[in-house]
């Protein structure tokens, strides 16, 4: 059986705020279910990087597409498991307008025993209006490894 | 050619930084990369980006371990100025595509980056770069990436 709905919302919710660079950037859960995970990144300043525009940087888009792929691989598990990224690629087709959030969205469109793969998207007025697409695979390492994390998340 | 009149002050401080090769005023004026917390240093003709460890760059408490995103942003980041350092570039360059690939866990001490520009063309530049912390022959991360350049249009 796979994770409720309710169990990913927690889990979801409790990893932005645990996890220190997400937390640094306060980033925040939009929604999480089985459809996929959404994820919002405010903006701030700090995230700058081009000081003549107040374009942030590509690097803040690629730290919560990583997160949000990341999330998405339990929207199709049955229980948590650790999964480390084994590749991430980010096609970038505009700048984030400054002064709005970012918000992302992704899914795992393809489970197997060892691999989960994922896609999402980085936008801010709407989904179809995308700033930046990505694909991430994830690579599954047994469930034993996640009995820790799951103590710390809780 | 001379740069637009809004892109002068940036345009100083790289053209300061190449003469006096003192990169730290690169990375001192770009708010992700004091976020990260980045240097850049000379090495011989090259240069060496550096990644120092830092808490707030974490994403797995567990392990710990650096965030992926983190990764890519200072790889990401690394290559735009390897460009501006190297290339002619006056303007940060836009970023197009980014395609990391992780090869183990990057642990909680100082990162290196180094780039290779593969191929540079009038508009776009193709870019590899390669992240380690003990060795450079154990890479934390390869990545390429291309970037637009704002050579040959105002």
């Amino acid at each position: 059986m796979m994770l409720t709905e309710e169990q990913l919302t927690e889990f979801a919710s409790n990893f932005v705020k645990v996890i220190p660079h997400c937390l640094h950037l306060n980033m925040s859960l939009i929604k999480a279910d089985h459809d996929g995970i959404e994820l919002e990144l405010p903006y701030d300043g700090r995230l700058v990087g081009n000081p003549e525009t107040g374009v942030i940087h590509s690097g803040a888009i690629t730290t919560l597409m990583d997160s949000c792929c990341g999330l998405a691989v339990f929207t199709r598990m049955e229980q948590l498991e650790a999964c480390p990224t084994l590749d991430l690629r980010i096609d970038h087709m505009t700048a984030a307008e400054p002064g709005k959030p970012v918000r992302a969205f992704a899914e795992a469109y393809h489970i197997t025993r060892s691999m989960v793969f994922t896609r999402g998207v980085a936008y801010q007025e709407s989904r179809d209006k995308p700033v930046a697409h990505a694909v991430g695979t994830f690579m599954r390492v047994g469930r034993n490894s996640m009995k820790l994390m799951q103590e710390h998340f809780q | 050619m001379k740069p637009p009149k809004e892109h002068q002050g940036f345009a100083r401080i790289i053209k300061e930084a190449r003469d006096s090769r003192d990169y730290s005023i690169l990375t001192n004026g770009i708010p992700y990369a004091s976020l990260i917390g980045m240097q850049c240093m000379p090495m011989g003709d090259d240069v060496l980006f550096t990644l120092p460890n830092q808490m707030t760059n974490i994403g797995n408490p567990i392990l710990p371990a650096i965030h992926g995103g983190v990764i890519g942003g200072f790889m990401e980041m690394s290559a735009a100025l390897h460009l501006m350092l190297f290339m002619d570039e006056l303007r940060l360059p836009k970023i197009i595509d980014f395609s990391i690939d992780y090869l183990r866990s990057g642990q909680p001490k100082d990162t290196y980056a180094h780039c290779e520009v593969c191929r540079q063309g009038a508009r776009v530049a193709n870019v590899a770069v390669t992240a380690w912390q003990s060795k450079k022959e154990l890479p934390i991360a390869i990545a390429r990436g291309h970037f637009k350049l704002s050579k040959g249009r105002s």
